[in-house]
C-alpha cells in the first residue's frame, strides 16, 4: 500500500525522473560520487544532497525487491523515504508519518527545523532515531526502520516501525517442568528481552547489544545486573564477541563455542536455557546472559556442571523432594554413562561380581548371541542412536509408526533372532532413559557412553576406573571465566551447598544471596 | 604433542573392536561356571577333580525355548594338583572354568584323612577362587556328593551351601570356609572343625545329611565327631546367631528351646600352678514348646527351672566337647592356645588346664502362654 | 609452577591421603617370623604415635618457611638437589605403576599380557599431568569421597566376619620385631615429600592439616590393619595383596565379590598419584632448566618411566630391586628427614645473619 502511495505521491510532486534518463546519469553520479570501493570500513556521511544519498543507498541495495526507496515533496520540502518492506508496518508507516507529512501545508521552510518538527510531531510511542552516517542508515534499514532524509540535512530521522512475521511466546520444548511458567523464549529479540524486562522489574538489570557476524550482522544481547555481574568476565565476553570473524552467526554454538574457550572439554562451560525464569536465576546469582537475535536460546556464562542437574521444579517442590530429584539425577548420569561399559567389563572379565542367578541367565541368553558383547551392545546402541535421531528429524504424523517400529521391533525381533540378548534390551532400554532425565548432557553422555563401552571390551574395570579418571579431571581442569567448573564440589565452597546436592528451604535460602564470582579462583 | 598422543591412544583403543582382547577365552559363553568341586584321592595317589558346572548350553536354533535341557553337568579329572585338575576341565568341555561362583568345596573322607593342606594354596594364589567358599567332608567320597542329584531344578550345589549356612540357625551344624582351615594349617596348634556330609536315597533323589563334624589339625582329619560335639564346640567358639534344642526333664517332660542370641567369653587366669580357663556363657533363650500341662500356667519358679535345665544342658555340651577334643585327642578346635606365647607348650597347657564353665541363660519369652506375675 | 596456581592445604592433604590409602591398600608384606598376628595392629598403632616425631623436620619447615621453594634455599646445591628429587620421583613413579601393574596382572588380567594397558594408562596419566595441578587437586578431593566410601563398606561388610580367636599375645616374637614392623611402615610414607615440594603453592593453615593428616591416615591405618588381621588371620601375611584379599570377604547381600568394584578406586587413586607426581617432575624440571614449557618434560619422564616398568615386570626378580625396603628407607631418611632438616637449619642461619 505504502508503494502504491508514494507512487502517487511521486506524480503529484510533479516527479518527472523519467527512467530511461534517470539511469545513466544515475550511473554517472554514482561512479563519481560513490567511487570508494565496496566493503570499505571508512563511514560515509550522510548527504547533504538527497540524490546523493538515494544513489548510494540504491548502489548499495542493487534492485532488492523489498527495499524501497523513494523520493518525495513536502510543501517544497524534498524528502526521501527508505524503508525495508518486509520489515515494516506499512499501515502505521502511510497513516502516522508519511499522510500527515505530506498532507501538511505549514512545515516550517527551514531543513533543520523541518526535521525537529518532523521527529516531534510523529506519534508518541514509536521509537525515533538519528542516523549519521550511510553505513548506519543502511543497519537501520535492515533492522526495520524507516528512514526519513531530508534536502540540506546532514542526517536522516529512522523511525522504529517494526512488524515482520514471527513466532510468538510458546512453550518449552527442550525444559519441560511441572510447576513452573510455560513460557519460552522465542526467536524475536525484543519479545525476549521483554520476557526478562518483566520478571526483573529493577533499573539494574541492563542489556548491551553487540553484534556478530561480517554478513549476518546478527544482535547480541548481553544482560546482566549491575550490582552483581563481574565486569571482568563481561569485559572478556564483550571483547571475544567483538573479536570474533564469524562470517554469519545464525545459531547459539557458534557463540558458544566462542567464548567456551577449550576445544577439548567433555562438558560445555557455557550453559542454555530457553525459560525466562531460569535465565533470571541465573542473573541474579551475578552471571552474563547472552541473548542471539533469531535463537529461543540464551546462553549463560559461567556455568557450573553441578547446574545441569538443577531444574525450575525443584524450587517449587518441598526441599526433601528436591533432594530426592538430584540424586536421581546424579544416579542416572553415572548410569546412563557406566550402564552398558559395566555390563561389558562383567560379562567379559569380572564375572565374580553377578550373583549366580543373574550371571546364570546371562550366560544362557548370551550363548545364542553369535557376537561377542562388546560388538552386540555398540551395535545396539548405534541402532538405539539412529532411531531416536530419526524420531528427532521425522515429521510428527510418522512418529508413532517410528516409534512402534524402533522399540518394538527392532528390539524384540532382534532378541528373538538372536542378534542380541535379553538382558542386553535392558541394559538399553535404562541407559537411554536415564540419559534423559539430564536432557542438558545428552550430547556428551550419548559420547562417553560409547567410549567407556570400547574402553570395558578393551580392558574391563581397570579402564573404566581409567576412564573415569581422565574424564574427571578433564572436567576439573575447566575453569571458564576464572570460576572452578566443579565448584562447590572442588574446591569445596560450604556456602554453595545450600542448593547443590540438597536444597535449602527458601526462608534459609532467601536470607543470603548467592553470587558466582564468590567462587572465583 | 596432545594430538599425536590422542590419534595413539585411539589407535590403541580400536583393538577393541577387533575382540582380541577377550580372545583368551574369557567371554561368558566361552566360560564354565562350576558350583561346586570334590577332591579324593585317586588309586594311583593322584587327585580326582568331581567339578558340578552350571549348564549354560542352549540350542541355537531361533525358536528353541532358550532354557538348557538340565541344569548341571558334572565332570570328573584326575591331576596331581587342584589348578592343573581344574584347567583340565577345559580339555574336557571346551570352555574356560570360572571357580568364582564356587559353592562348595567337598573332600574325601580318605584324602581328608591323609591331609587337604597341600591342595588348599589354589584358593590363595589364584584371584578368581573363592577362600571364603565353605568346605565339608563326605563320609565316603567327594565324588558321590558333587555328582548326587538332590532333586528336580536344584542345583545340588546350591542346595548344599544354603544347608551349611543353617549353622547360623542351627549349632549342630559347623560352618568353616577354606580362609579357615588354611589358618589352621599356618597356625599349627589350632584345630577346625569342618562338618561332615552323608548320603541318604530318599525315593528319587538324595538327601544331604550332616552328621556332625571332622576336626582338622595341620590339614589332616583327625577326628570325628557326632552333632553334640558339634553343639559344643559352636557354642565355645561363640559361632552362634540363633539356635534350637530340647532337653528331656526328669519327669520326662520335653521343652524345647530357642536360643535367641548366644555369647561366649574365654578369661585365662595363669596365676595358679595350672593355667586355669573361665568359660562365660551368656544368652537369652525362649520357649517354643512344653509337652505336659506342668508349665502351663508358669510362675518365677518355673521359669528359673527351666533356666537351670536349659543351663545344665549347655554346660554339659561344652564339657564333653572340651573332653572329647582337647583332653582326649589335643585338638585345640576353641582358640585356647593362642592366648600362650609359648606354642610349643601349648597344647600341653591346654591339656592340663582347669576349665571353669558357667552358663547363664535367661528366658525372655514363654511364647503366647500364661505367665503368672 | 604458575605463579597464579595455587591450591588450598584441604585439597593437597586430601591428595596425601589418597596417596597414603593406595600405599596401605596395595601393600605388599615382609614375613617377619617373629611377629604374631596382632603385632601388625599393634605396629600400625605405634607408627601413628611415632609419626609426629619422624616428621618434626617437615612441620618445622612448614612453620619456618612458606613462600620459597625448597630448591632456592640452597642456591649452589639447587641444580643437582632438583636432579635428585626428579630422579627420586621417577623411581617412586616407577615404584607405583609397577605396584599397579602386579596388581592389575595378578587380580585382574593373570592370563593377559598387559604391556597395552600399561602404555595406555601412561599416556593418560601424561594427558592428565599436563593439565597443571589443579585439576588434579580437586579430582583428588572427589576422589577421597568415594575412596572413603568404599572403605566404609568394607568395614561395615567385614565386622560379622572378624574371629577374635586370631588375636595373639602382643609381641610374642619379642619388641623387637615390633619395632622392625614399625619402622617398616613409616619409611612407607613418603606422602610428606610432595607436602615438602608444594608448600610454596598451597594456601591455607598448612601446619594444623598435616597434623590432622598424620592422626586420620594413622587411624585408619590401624582400623585398616585390625580388620585385615582379625578378618584373615595368618594367610594375610601370606597374601601378595593382603588388603584386596580382604576386600574380597566384603559382600553386600547378592554382591559376593565386590573386590572388582572396589579396586577400582584403587586404580584410580594409583592414577592420581602418578599424575601427581609427573607434574612435579615436569614443573621441577622446567624451573631448574629455565625451559618454559617447551620442553616436554612430562612425556620425557613418562618414556622413562614406561620402559623401567616394561623392563622390569620381565621378571619378578627385577621387581624385587624396585619393592625392596633398605633402598626405600634410605630415600625415606634422606628426603624426608635430612632434606627438610637442612632446609630448617638453612632457614635458622639465614635468618640470624638477617638479624
Amino acid at each position: 500500500m505504502f508503494r502504491f502511495y508514494l507512487k502517487n505521491i511521486h506524480r503529484k510532486s510533479g516527479n518527472t525522473n523519467n527512467g530511461d534518463s534517470v539511469k545513466n546519469p544515475l550511473k554517472k553520479n554514482l561512479e563519481e560520487i560513490t567511487d570508494i570501493p565496496e566493503n570499505s570500513e571508512r563511514e560515509l556521511p550522510i548527504y547533504r544532497d538527497i540524490l546523493s544519498n538515494e544513489l548510494y543507498l540504491k548502489k548499495s541495495f542493487g534492485e532488492s525487491m523489498d527495499i524501497l526507496i523513494k523520493t518525495a515533496e513536502a510543501d517544497s520540502a524534498k524528502l526521501l523515504f527508505c524503508m525495508a518492506d518486509t520489515l515494516c508496518d506499512n499501515l502505521l508507516v502511510t497513516q502516522q508519518i508519511v499522510k500527515p507529512l505530506l498532507e501538511n501545508t505549514d512545515l516550517p521552510s527551514n531543513h533543520e527545523k523541518l526535521m525537529n518538527y518532523i521527529s516531534q510531531s510523529v506519534i508518541a510511542g514509536v521509537d525515533i532515531k538519528k542516523a549519521y552516517s550511510l553505513q548506519q542508515a543502511e543497519q537501520e534499514i535492515l533492522s526495520g526502520m524507516f528512514l526519513v532524509f531530508c534536502e540540506g540535512v546532514d542526517y536522516c530521522l529512522c523511525f522504529g516501525v517494526q512488524r515482520f512475521t514471527k513466532r510468538g511466546v510458546e512453550q518449552s520444548q527442550s525444559e519441560v517442568n511441572e510447576k513452573s511458567s510455560l513460557e519460552a523464549f522465542c526467536e524475536c529479540f525484543k519479545d525476549n528481552l521483554a520476557l526478562l524486562r518483566r520478571r526483573i522489574r529493577s533499573p539494574k538489570l541492563h542489556f548491551d547489544t553487540l553484534e556478530a557476524g561480517v554478513t549476518s550482522k546478527t544482535r547480541i544481547c548481553l544482560c546482566y545486573l549491575t550490582d552483581r555481574v563481574n565486569y571482568e568476565i563481561l569485559n572478556q565476553i564483550k571483547n571475544q564477541i567483538n573479536s570474533a570473524r564469524f562470517d554469519t552467526v545464525l545459531s547459539s554454538g557458534s557463540i558458544t563455542e566462542l567464548i567456551e574457550g577449550n576445544r577439548f572439554a567433555l562438558f560445555s562451560a557455557v550453559g542454555s536455557t530457553e525459560r525466562p525464569d531460569t535465565a533470571c536465576a541465573e542473573m541474579a546469582e551475578g552471571r552474563i546472559l547472552i541473548i542471539i537475535d533469531g535463537t529461543p536460546f540464551a546462553l549463560i556464562a559461567p556455568y557450573l556442571f553441578s547446574e545441569n542437574f538443577q531444574t525450575v521444579d525443584d524450587y517449587n517442590v518441598p526441599p526433601f523432594y528436591a533432594l530426592f530429584t538430584r540424586i536421581l539425577k546424579y544416579s542416572a548420569f553415572f548410569i546412563a554413562i557406566f550402564l552398558p561399559s559395566v555390563y561389558i567389563a562383567v560379562c567379559s572379565f569380572h564375572h565374580e561380581v553377578l550373583p549366580v542367578a543373574m550371571l546364570y541367565d546371562m550366560a544362557v541368553q548370551e550363548s545364542i548371541t553369535p557376537f561377542p558383547v562388546l560388538l552386540e551392545t555398540v551395535f545396539i546402541h548405534f541402532v538405539y542412536e539412529i532411531v531416536r535421531e530419526a524420531g528427532v528429524r521425522m515429521p510428527k504424523s510418522v512418529g508413532n509408526a517410528v516409534s512402534i517400529v524402533g522399540g518394538l521391533v527392532i528390539g524384540d525381533a532382534a532378541v528373538s533372532a538372536g542378534l542380541i540378548a535379553a538382558p542386553m534390551l535392558i541394559v538399553v532400554a535404562m541407559s537411554a532413559i536415564t540419559s534423559f532425565v539430564i536432557p542438558k548432557l545428552y550430547q556428551p553422555v550419548a559420547f562417553l557412553r560409547f567410549v567407556f563401552m570400547i574402553i570395558a571390551g578393551v580392558s574391563g574395570f581397570y579402564g573404566i576406573a581409567i576412564g573415569f579418571c581422565v574424564m574427571l579431571i578433564n572436567i576439573c581442569s575447566q575453569n571458564p571465566f576464572s570460576v572452578p567448573f566443579t565448584s562447590p564440589f572442588a574446591p569445596l565452597f560450604l556456602s554453595a551447598f545450600r542448593d547443590t546436592l540438597f536444597r535449602q528451604n527458601w526462608t534459609k535460602l532467601s536470607r543470603r544471596s548467592f553470587n558466582i564470582s564468590s567462587m572465583e579462583k | 604433542m596432545k594430538k599425536i598422543a590422542a590419534l595413539f591412544l585411539v589407535f590403541v583403543l580400536l583393538f577393541g573392536f577387533t575382540s582380541c582382547t577377550v580372545k583368551n577365552g574369557s567371554e561368558l559363553k566361552r566360560r564354565l561356571i562350576i558350583q561346586g568341586i570334590g577332591l579324593d584321592l585317586a588309586e594311583d595317589g593322584t587327585l580326582l577333580l568331581s567339578v558340578q558346572a552350571l549348564n549354560t548350553d542352549v540350542s541355537t536354533h531361533a525358536s528353541s525355548n532358550s532354557e538348557p535341557e538340565s541344569l548341571v553337568k558334572l565332570y570328573s579329572v584326575k591331576a596331581r594338583t587342584l589348578s592343573e585338575a581344574v584347567k583340565q576341565i577345559s580339555a574336557v568341555t571346551g570352555k574356560n572354568p570360572v571357580l568364582s561362583q564356587n559353592r562348595i568345596v567337598v573332600f574325601g573322607y580318605e584324602l581328608a584323612k591323609r591331609g587337604v593342606g597341600k591342595y588348599l594354596d589354589d584358593f590363595f594364589r589364584n584371584d578368581e577362587n573363592r577362600f571364603s567358599v565353605l568346605c565339608l567332608v563326605s563320609k565316603t567320597t567327594a565324588k558321590e556328593i558333587i555328582y548326587a542329584g538332590l532333586g528336580d531344578n536344584v542345583i545340588p550345589a546350591r542346595l548344599t551351601e544354603k544347608i551349611l549356612l543353617g549353622a547360623d540357625y542351627n549349632y549342630e551344624i559347623t560352618k568353616t570356609s577354606i580362609l579357615k582351615l588354611r589358618n589352621t594349617v599356618l597356625s599349627e596348634n589350632t584345630a577346625c572343625a569342618v562338618p561332615v556330609a552323608e548320603l541318604e536315597k530318599d525315593e528319587n533323589f538324595y538327601k544331604i545329611n550332616i552328621s556332625g563334624s571332622a576336626v582338622f589339625l595341620d590339614g589332616k582329619l583327625m577326628l570325628t565327631v557326632d552333632n553334640k560335639i558339634t553343639s559344643g564346640i559352636n557354642i565355645l567358639n561363640s559361632k552362634l546367631k540363633k539356635s534350637f534344642f530340647s532337653v528331656e526333664l526328669s519327669d520326662g517332660t520335653n521343652v524345647s528351646y530357642e536360643m535367641l542370641s548366644c555369647h561366649t567369653s574365654i578369661k585365662t587366669d595363669n596365676s595358679a600352678e595350672r593355667p586355669v580357663f573361665n568359660i562365660e556363657i551368656s544368652g537369652s533363650l525362649s520357649v517354643d514348646e512344653i509337652d505336659s500341662e506342668r508349665f502351663l500356667n508358669t510362675s518365677y519358679e518355673d521359669i528359673e527351672f527351666l533356666e537351670e535345665e536349659a543351663q545344665e544342658h549347655i554346660k554339659k555340651l561344652v564339657n564333653e566337647s572340651i573332653k572329647k577334643c582337647v583332653i582326649e585327642n589335643s585338638l585345640d578346635v576353641f582358640g585356647f592356645s593362642v592366648k600362650f606365647k609359648n606354642k610349643n607348650e601349648a597344647i600341653e597347657l591346654i591339656k592340663n588346664s582347669d576349665y571353669n564353665i558357667s552358663v547363664n541363660l535367661r528366658i525372655k519369652r514363654m511364647g503366647d502362654s500364661a505367665v503368672s506375675f | 609452577m604458575n605463579k597464579a596456581e595455587k591450591i588450598s592445604s584441604y585439597q593437597l592433604f586430601l591428595l596425601m591421603a589418597v596417596s597414603r590409602a593406595l600405599s596401605t591398600l596395595t601393600f605388599i608384606p615382609q614375613i617377619n617370623e617373629n611377629a604374631g598376628l596382632i603385632d601388625y595392629i599393634a605396629a600400625s598403632v605405634a607408627a601413628w604415635l611415632f609419626m609426629p616425631v619422624v616428621f618434626m623436620p617437615v612441620i618445622l619447615l612448614i612453620k619456618s618457611n612458606r613462600t620459597d621453594s625448597i630448591f632456592t634455599l640452597f642456591p649452589k646445591a639447587g641444580k643437582p638437589l632438583s636432579i635428585a628429587v626428579c630422579i627420586l620421583l621417577l623411581f617412586m613413579a616407577v615404584f607405583t605403576l609397577s605396584r599397579l601393574n602386579l596388581f592389575i596382572s595378578t587380580v585382574f588380567f593373570p592370563e593377559k599380557d598387559t604391556t597395552v594397558l600399561m602404555i595406555i594408562t601412561l599416556l593418560a596419566v601424561c594427558y592428565c599431568a599436563s593439565l597443571s595441578l589443579e585439576p588434579v587437586a580437586r579430582a583428588g578431593t572427589l576422589i577421597f569421597v568415594f575412596l572413603a566410601l568404599s572403605l566404609a563398606v568394607i568395614t561395615v561388610s567385614l565386622i560379622d566376619k572378624l574371629e577374635f580367636n586370631y588375636i595373639t599375645p602382643v609381641m610374642s616374637g619379642g619388641i623387637s620385631s615390633v619395632i622392625k614392623l614399625v619402622v617398616s611402615v613409616t619409611v612407607r610414607t613418603v606422602e610428606p615429600l610432595f607436602l615438602i615440594l608444594l608448600l610454596p603453592v598451597t594456601n591455607g593453615n598448612v601446619k594444623k592439616g598435616f597434623i590432622i593428616w598424620i592422626a586420620a591416615t594413622g587411624l585408619a591405618l590401624s582400623v585398616i590393619t585390625a580388620l585385615l588381621t582379625l578378618s584373615l588371620g595368618e594367610s594375610a601375611l601370606y597374601q601378595l595383596f593382603p588388603y584386596h584379599a580382604m576386600a574380597q570377604l566384603a559382600d553386600l547381600g547378592v554382591l559376593e565379590r565386590m573386590d572388582a568394584l572396589l579396586t577400582g578406586v584403587w586404580i584410580i587413586s594409583a592414577f592420581l598419584r602418578l599424575c601427581l607426581i609427573l607434574y612435579l617432575i615436569n614443573d621441577i624440571c622446567q624451573k631448574t632448566f629455565k625451559t618454559a614449557n617447551k620442553v616436554p618434560f612430562t612425556a620425557i619422564s613418562g618414556v622413562i618411566i614406561l620402559t623401567a616398568v616394561l623392563v622390569s615386570e620381565k621378571s619378578l626378580s627385577y621387581s624385587g630391586f624396585i619393592f625392596s625396603l633398605p633402598l626405600r628407607a634410605c630415600l625415606f631418611v634422606i628426603f624426608v628427614i635430612l632434606l627438610p632438616t637442612a632446609a630448617v637449619i638453612k632457614i635458622k642461619i639465614k635468618e640470624k645473619r638477617v638479624k
